[in-house]
């Protein structure tokens, strides 16, 4: 089976999680500098991977992210990227061979 | 146009009753026959020589037979007459053996007069009969096969087998149904993938088997021996040909679990997944409900063989029949609501037990309660859940629940000896060979039998209690039980809908597709070249839906194996000069072969001749090639031509019960009074008002319509559209001023000659004190002088 190794780094306010496979390298960079703490990829996130932080705290001053990231859940499908409205989510990707995007689920049903 | 009529003796079968002389000399006197002789045995070799003599010599170009019955040698006079290079369908015959001779033998001088009758009648309608040559199409030699379950497996191997080529077209991404998923079958208790799954693979292997799989048919045009079928291969996201099967490597990083529907929601699968180890074919599939598009799978994949950007595709088959093999759908258990299903975790489904049992399902062959994943002590079997119940709306039995509780509770009992079990049943229906046997067996391995239907399942503290009447001692009982396994019920598989409304398949109230004849024609559609296998027609075992499959089989390739077929001249044309495009006899045809393009257009290969529309259409702008308008009219005119006795009546047959039944009564030598003139129609649904109306014109007393008992029309329906018009005309008689009364309309099987009998005599008192036909316009008058004389 196809080895899947996962690790997790901080850079200041960015919390970069990393998955490599044999032909891939994904970054997924959250800046929760610029997280709102809305949860919308909280609820969106197919794996659970994501929770809502100390929320109520963060509102007093607290420095800490409002969305923590599970990373053994994670399986950097990309979806809270694209959903973000702060665009606090970013996500690079480094491949060998160029792989076929998925197509829309909802639109492949009809 | 000269005619020679034939009289036969039959013996004396007809002329110990009939005076022959006196019928021959009657029938030289009619209008343009050329020849009138007796013959001793028309249908012996020297009868049948005489004929093709006088057509020879006499240039004959149109015969009429007065003997038995047509539906005994019709077949014998025409091959007779085509030898001697007449075309076969110039032949008419009187039946003046079974329906005279032998149903009036105490009165050998009216039943003569109702020969005359007869005679005059066949003489009139022969006179317009027209050459008609049977058609023939090339047609395709391929077969469709929808539903790779074990219906349609057994169709496809022994159609390819026989050389035909088949499309199997399979909904899901594998072919193998619900047989696929069982564990051990009864009554043998032997693996049941361990006898299918070589079918299966034989299937995929077949030079002559194209499979199509994770497809659905979306359009069929044409009609039998040339439909043009259209679908859609939906898309798997994986290469069918590169996929190696493996699936461990891409399941293996694939981040998604959802329930799997092969297991019934008690395993659990990825969002790329093999059905089950023994699918065909065994190629993975995305399901794109799940899928997250993570990837993972892409690149795991040795053999480069997921697609994420694969596209569905298109598919057009040509061909010459259709299989239905659609098949069955469990109950869904939630619609009981007392018995919690999907609220109380251990509460399942035979189909779910089905799976625990299977040693390569979710628990590896162990029987668990959901809620705890420890083995289960005390087994409660339900039966009957979702059948033999109004309250769901399914009144029928679904034949195999009772054999599958018994397996299963025999294979948990031997699996687990010290496991209490019981089934809670109405009655156990074993019926079938080696059923009963097995029944008792259950019995002696010791699993307790209550008679009862369990009025509901409580759980409290995750604990199951039934609450049931046990019907042999009469206590309300509460039972505690581990595990409750609802034997649901089989019900029609509700994505076959598109399916069957696109063929016109009509379903009975059961909600199954129906057969064109409940007995004789267990695999056939009322669509031609349709045929329907295995529980897409009712609830079967695995045995019957294989002997379907293959009578299915066999019957697509008697239909297709010459590459033409022939068509009976007898359709329906459209004149297109008066058709009004208004369309009612599109929604009448039984068969579906109207069209209104514009003007309609009769397709005459799915046409059957029954003749509704002819007698719907309100401009006449239908008729049919045989039994025409012109004839029909010609006999009615021919048997009112002379008023021979009182009441006279005018009696349209449907060829297939009711003429069928007068045979009989002759056959049987049930005597009946002479009064019925009778007429040969294909349906009771050919009457055209317009025939009553004119009989009753001319004098005949009374009209009587007989067709097949209601439910049993040979064309589905023809005989309540003939109740109806008849219904109609009553009311319409009514306002003319004449007695409903004289319009009768009555059902008889083939098999009632006595009820056929006593319908007539029936008529024919009721007739008698009408008196003759105007009698009540005469009374009507007088009294309406009377009115007005008594006003001052």
């Amino acid at each position: 089976m196809m080895e899947i190794q996962k690790d997790m780094d901080a850079e200041g306010t960015h919390i970069l999680a990393k998955q490599k496979t044999k032909e891939r390298e994904i970054v997924l960079d959250y800046d929760y500098k610029k997280c709102a703490g809305c949860s919308i990829c909280v609820a969106l996130c197919p794996k659970k991977a994501l929770q809502e932080g100390p929320l109520q705290e963060i509102a007093k001053g607290l420095d800490a992210p409002p969305v923590l990231i599970d990373l053994d859940a994670c399986a950097f499908c990309g979806m809270c990227v694209n959903f973000c409205p702060m665009k606090a989510f970013k996500m690079t990707v480094h491949e060998k061979r160029a792989m076929p995007v998925a197509v829309d689920a909802a639109e492949a049903q009809t | 146009m000269p005619i020679g009529v034939y009289v036969c003796h039959c013996g004396l079968n007809i002329a110990g009753v009939l005076n022959m002389e006196e019928l021959k000399s009657f029938a030289e006197k009619l209008p343009d026959v050329a020849v009138a002789r007796d013959l001793q045995f028309s249908c012996s070799d020297i009868g049948q020589e005489q004929i093709q003599k006088d057509i020879a010599e006499l240039k004959l170009d149109r015969v009429v037979v007065a003997a038995c019955s047509p539906r005994l040698h019709e077949p014998t006079f025409r091959r007779a007459i085509a030898k001697a290079g007449l075309n076969p369908y110039m032949l008419e015959m009187a039946n003046i053996r079974e329906q005279c001779s032998w149903v009036h033998m105490e009165q050998p001088a009216m039943a003569t007069e109702k020969a005359k009758d007869l005679i005059a009648m066949a003489v009139a309608k022969a006179e317009l009969l027209k050459p008609l040559e049977p058609e023939s199409i090339p047609v395709s030699k391929n077969v469709l096969v929808v539903g790779g379950g074990v219906a349609g497996i057994a169709a496809a191997l022994d159609l390819g087998d026989c050389g035909l080529h088949v499309f199997l077209v399979e909904r899901r991404p594998t072919i193998g149904g619900y047989m696929a998923l069982l564990t051990d079958v009864f009554p043998t208790n032997d693996c049941s993938i361990c006898v299918l799954g070589p079918k299966m693979s034989e299937v995929y292997n077949h030079p002559d088997i194209t499979l199509i799989t994770y497809a659905e048919v979306l359009g069929v045009e044409g009609s039998v021996g040339n439909f043009t079928v259209s679908g859609v291969r939906k898309a798997r996201y994986v290469d069918e040909k590169l996929c190696k099967g493996c699936i461990s490597e891409c399941a293996g990083v694939c981040p998604v679990e959802v329930p799997s529907e092969y297991d019934f929601a008690i395993g659990k699968r990825k969002a790329i997944y093999i059905p089950y180890p023994q699918a065909v074919p065994l190629v993975a599939c995305i399901d794109p409900k799940a899928c997250i598009g993570c990837a993972r799978c892409v690149e795991a994949c040795p053999a480069q063989a997921v697609k994420l950007d694969q596209e569905p595709q298109d598919f057009k088959l040509n061909v010459g029949a259709i299989i239905v093999a659609t098949g069955w759908q469990p109950f869904d258990a939630t619609r009981k609501e007392e018995y919690g299903f999907g609220r109380y975790r251990d509460v399942i489904t035979t189909l779910q037990m089905e799976r625990m049992l299977n040693a390569s399902g979710p628990t590896k062959g162990e029987v668990v309660r959901p809620s705890t994943g420890k083995i289960a002590e005390r087994v409660a079997f339900l039966q009957c859940v979702g059948s033999r119940d109004s309250t769901v709306g399914n009144l029928y039995c679904s034949r195999i629940c009772c054999m599958a509780s018994l397996k299963n509770a025999q294979l948990v009992k031997e699996k687990y000896p010290h496991t209490d079990i019981t089934i809670y049943y109405i009655d156990i229906r074993a019926c079938g060979e080696g059923y009963e046997e097995f029944y008792v067996r259950a019995q002696k391995l010791g699993i307790n039998f209550v008679r009862s239907r369990v009025s509901c399942i409580e759980e409290v503290e995750g604990e199951l209690f039934l609450i049931f009447e046990d019907t042999q001692t009469g206590e309300m009982k509460r039972v505690k039980h581990d595990l409750a396994v609802l034997s649901v019920g089989l019900e029609p598989d509700s994505k076959a809908n598109v399916l069957g409304n696109l063929l016109g398949l009509s379903r009975r109230p059961d909600g199954f597709f129906e057969i064109a004849h409940p007995k004789m024609r267990p695999v056939e559609a009322h669509i031609d070249g349709v045929f329907i296998a295995g529980c897409a027609s009712g609830p079967k075992e695995i045995p019957i839906s294989i002997a379907q499959g293959s009578a299915a089989a066999a019957k697509a390739v008697k239909l297709l194996h010459k590459g033409v077929l022939e068509l009976e001249p007898t359709s329906a044309y459209v004149d297109p000069e008066k058709c009004i495009k208004c369309k009612l006899c599109v929604d009448l045809c039984p068969k579906k072969a109207i069209a209104v393009k514009s003007p309609a257009y009769v397709d005459e290969a799915a046409c059957k001749g029954c003749g509704s529309c002819a007698a719907a259409c309100p401009v006449d702008a239908i008729n049919m090639r045989f039994f025409s308008d012109e004839q029909i009219m010609a006999q009615v005119q021919a048997a009112t031509e002379v008023k021979r006795e009182f009441p006279l009546i005018v009696a349209f047959l449907c060829n297939w019960c009711s003429y069928g039944a007068a045979d009989l009564a002759g056959t049987a030598r049930i005597q009946y009074p002479t009064n019925a003139r009778n007429i040969r129609v294909m349906c009771s649904a050919r009457v055209d008002p317009s025939f009553i109306l004119e009989a009753l014109r001319r004098g005949a007393d009374g009209v009587l319509i007989a067709g097949c008992r209601i439910g049993e029309c040979h064309y589905r329906d023809g005989n309540y559209q003939a109740l109806q018009r008849v219904n109609v005309l009553k009311g319409v008689l009514e306002k003319i001023g004449l007695d409903p009364g004289r319009v009768k309309i009555v059902w008889c099987a083939a098999s009632e000659g006595e009820i056929y009998a006593k319908d007539l005599r029936n008529f024919i008192g009721e007739l008698k004190a009408m008196g003759p036909i105007g009698t009540e316009l005469k009374k009507d008058r007088a009294e309406e002088k009377n009115g007005e004389t008594a006003l001052p």
